[in-house]
């Protein structure tokens, strides 16, 4: 039996079917999953938005029309409730930034993983939410520009000016790191 | 993925060339393999090194939760009785098709149904013309038979009335 396209899933959600609705879960949870995460760096944050996002499809599916790709449709809600999220939420002032001197007193090869991801994802936690979603799409997830936009809201080019603030202000925070 | 089948992908993968399936291979595979994550280091050091990085498994009983949590919502929400438009967005296609037929079914015996009923022109003519009390012999002012229930009822009220001053 051939497998059913996303999009014809979301058709089948949109007539009630419960059964496309899990079919859809179980097929974009990982990606859900790991944008959220990148985005927020916390787990709980991370899981409650990637919820969010399936039950914000579900919601909208009797208005759904198959007009652009799901993934595409998908990281378009994603991206907007973590981008809200944000907004909503006090900026950081003192976020958990390991401070990179701190590696200092051994080479940053012998750095653990652990250590590594750490300082990783604080550089992104300090990067303005529009700033981050870029970086998690296009480094993470492996979205062209054009998807980017798409998902995003934005044009191409308000994209590639994202992507290049977002790279000067994190070359610098993982200095350490790039030049090992 | 194999390391020389990554190294050819690099480029592409550090310019966002790749479809999305592949370039998460190819971020699985550097993050695990210190060979190929230098050489995307020397390529574009910045997607090197988050490249480098590990993302936590999806949390056990993810989906579940998600699937609860919109069995939840739906309860919540019941379709209100008067949203025909609603209830026909989520009606199963068998179930409007024999909706559809029925309505127009049910159209079609009323149609029929106030044609065989409707007076034909010759008799609406004179209908229309009659004095509907002549017609029906209905006689409202004169007075009531002596014995019927009419008669009855007046004389009834009357000795209340009587009664009553």
């Amino acid at each position: 039996m051939r497998t059913p396209s996303n999009e014809e899933l979301m058709l089948r959600v949109r007539d009630g079917d419960s059964d496309a609705f899990e079919e859809l879960v179980l097929r974009h949870q990982a990606e859900a999953w790991r944008v959220a995460y990148r985005f927020t760096g916390d787990t709980a944050e991370a899981e409650d938005l990637a919820q969010e996002a399936f039950l914000k499809i579900l919601d909208a599916a009797p208005r759904y029309k198959p007009t652009a790709t799901f993934p595409t449709y998908f990281y378009r809600a994603l991206t907007r409730l973590c981008i809200d999220l944000r907004r909503k939420k006090r900026p950081r002032l003192a976020g958990p930034f390991p401070d990179a001197a701190d590696t200092s007193p051994r080479p940053p090869q012998q750095a653990s993983r652990a250590e590594r991801d750490a300082l990783i994802q604080a550089a992104l936690n300090s990067l303005p939410a529009d700033y981050r979603m870029a970086v998690v799409l296009r480094y993470f997830e492996g979205l062209s520009g054009a998807d980017i936009a798409e998902a995003m809201g934005r044009s191409a080019k308000a994209v590639e000016r994202l992507l290049a603030r977002a790279r000067s202000v994190l070359e610098p925070l993982l200095r350490p790191l790039l030049d090992e | 993925m194999r390391c020389d089948e990554v190294k050819q992908q690099l480029k592409a993968f550090s310019a966002g060339e790749l479809p999305a399936p592949v370039h998460r291979a190819v971020q699985a595979h550097v993050a695990r393999c210190a060979s190929c994550r230098a050489e995307l280091l020397r390529l574009d050091a910045l997607a090197g090194v988050l490249a480098g990085t590990q993302t936590p498994p999806v949390p056990p009983g993810f989906a579940s939760r998600v699937l609860a949590s919109a069995r939840r919502r739906r309860q919540a929400e019941p379709v209100p009785a008067w949203d025909l438009l609603g209830w026909w967005r989520l009606a199963s296609a068998p179930i409007r098709a024999a909706a559809a037929a029925v309505l127009i079914i049910g159209v079609i015996i009323g149609l029929a149904m106030g044609w065989a009923a409707a007076p034909s022109a010759g008799q609406t003519s004179t209908a229309a013309r009659a004095d509907p009390l002549d017609a029906y012999q209905f006689d409202y002012l004169g007075e009531a038979p002596e014995g019927s229930l009419a008669d009855s009822y007046l004389t009834l009220v009357s000795a209340t009335d009587e009664g009553g001053r």
